[in-house]
């Protein structure tokens, strides 16, 4: 099996709102969000496409259901592989974003260098 | 009609773009999310919504082969594999306690290598589970191996042992596991699973002793007919009970450690030609074809 791909943001995203514990879609689409400050804003249609596919490959499970008003609730979270998935993924964001860090203070001392 | 009853039609009219499985699974809970997403005194979908839904829906009927929900996908089919090869086999070990091979502490062994695998996986320690059921893979294929290099004698038991095996190891390594298949799974379908499992201990405890007598080869009889009845109606229950293409799945899964069996049978128990030593080969075949598409579900997704 070749090298695992770069997680798409809203992948990212939602498992990362259910690291925080079990929730349901709708506190899903509220916590991404909040955690992207409302850079992405999730619908229905492309949450659930997400979490079926996260499901499929075991990094998400159902966790209860429960009937709220009539309306069926689902609660999801992260399973123990897609813990480590993310981890990984936050892990391999912050290596790029160290890099991206380092490179952008040495071309500031560049810019600032040619400057004076 | 109230506004937010004309908003909830619209918006299962919307879902009608999602298979009818999807729909049955996540119909209810994605009104629910829609609904509460929905800002107040809205009467109709908005566009953005409607886009999102029929490009939701669209991916989802297009995206045959990958693991996506309840129903679809070889991940469920997997896990109820996970699950139902594991109860297949420990019927047919359990017959070995008063009757066939090993009617000693070795079918307890037996036994343990085939129940622990699915008690650790649904305890979550999926490594350990796969680890264990390697072992009888290898000391099995070790064994056929034998038979293959220096026999005349083609042994469908060990073959199909050895293949039930590796099917159930791939099962626990790669499916969501035993937990979502026996989610997936229904009483009928547990019904069909020990029919088939019936099936087989009736044929082994029977026909099967014969061929440890010496001497005896008994070819195909009367009894392949009731066998093949109930083979048969146990694999149309599968179909009906198990959602979308999990029971087509399945079978293929079943067929995989069943074909050496029967090649077996038919052959009378002995490579009468090269043709019949070739007896791993159509059915490695299949077992790699299905290691290929689960190795290509993503392990991450990508949205």
């Amino acid at each position: 099996m070749g090298k695992p791909q770069a997680m798409q943001e809203p992948t990212f995203l939602i498992m990362t709102a259910l690291a925080g514990g079990a929730q349901h879609g709708y506190g899903i689409m509220t916590d991404v969000a909040r955690i992207s400050e409302g850079g992405v804003k999730l619908r229905a249609g492309t949450l659930y496409a997400a979490l079926d596919r996260l499901r499929g490959d075991g990094l998400v499970e159902i966790d209860r259901e429960e009937i709220v008003e009539g309306r069926l609730r689902r609660y999801y979270r992260l399973t123990r592989s897609g813990a480590q998935v993310l981890a990984d993924e936050a892990d391999r964001m912050r290596a790029n974003a160290s890099v991206a860090t380092r490179r952008l203070k040495g071309l500031a001392t560049g810019l600032a260098g040619g400057a004076s | 009609m109230s506004g937010s009853d004309g908003l909830e039609r619209s918006y299962r009219r919307l879902l009608a773009w999602y298979p009818a499985d999807h729909r049955r699974v996540h119909g209810e809970e994605m009104i629910a999310v829609l609904l509460a997403a929905t800002p107040p005194g809205r009467r109709r979908p908005s566009i953005a919504d409607t886009l999102d839904l029929i490009k939701g829906g669209l991916q989802t009927r297009t995206r045959s082969g990958r693991s996506d929900g309840l129903d679809t996908g070889w991940g469920d089919t997997l896990a109820v594999a996970s699950i139902a090869v594991p109860a297949l086999l420990l019927i047919y070990f359990a017959m070995w306690l008063w009757v066939g091979p090993l009617q000693s502490a070795s079918t307890f062994v037996v036994l343990l290598f085939t129940a622990l695998p699915p008690v650790l996986a649904l305890l979550r320690y999926r490594r350990t589970a796969t680890l264990i059921c390697l072992v009888p893979v290898l000391f099995l294929g070790f064994l056929a191996a034998q038979f293959m290099a220096h026999s005349t004698w083609i042994s469908g038991q060990v073959a199909g042992l050895f293949l039930a095996f590796l099917v159930m190891a791939l099962a626990i390594a790669r499916s969501p596991g035993p937990a979502r298949g026996l989610r997936v799974m229904n009483g009928w379908t547990w019904a069909a699973v020990c029919a088939i499992g019936l099936a087989v201990v009736i044929r082994e405890a029977t026909v099967g002793r014969l061929y440890v007598q010496p001497g005896v080869r008994p070819g195909p009889g009367w009894w392949i007919i009731p066998l093949g009845v109930a083979a048969t109606a146990a694999a149309l229950a599968l179909l009906r009970t198990l959602p979308g293409p999990v029971g087509k799945r399945l079978l293929v899964l079943l067929a995989i450690p069943a074909y050496p069996s029967l090649v077996s049978i038919v052959a009378g128990g002995y490579a009468a030609t090269p043709l019949h030593r070739m007896i791993y080969l159509p059915t490695l075949a299949i077992l790699g074809v299905a290691a290929v598409r689960a190795s290509r579900s993503p392990r991450w997704s990508r949205s």
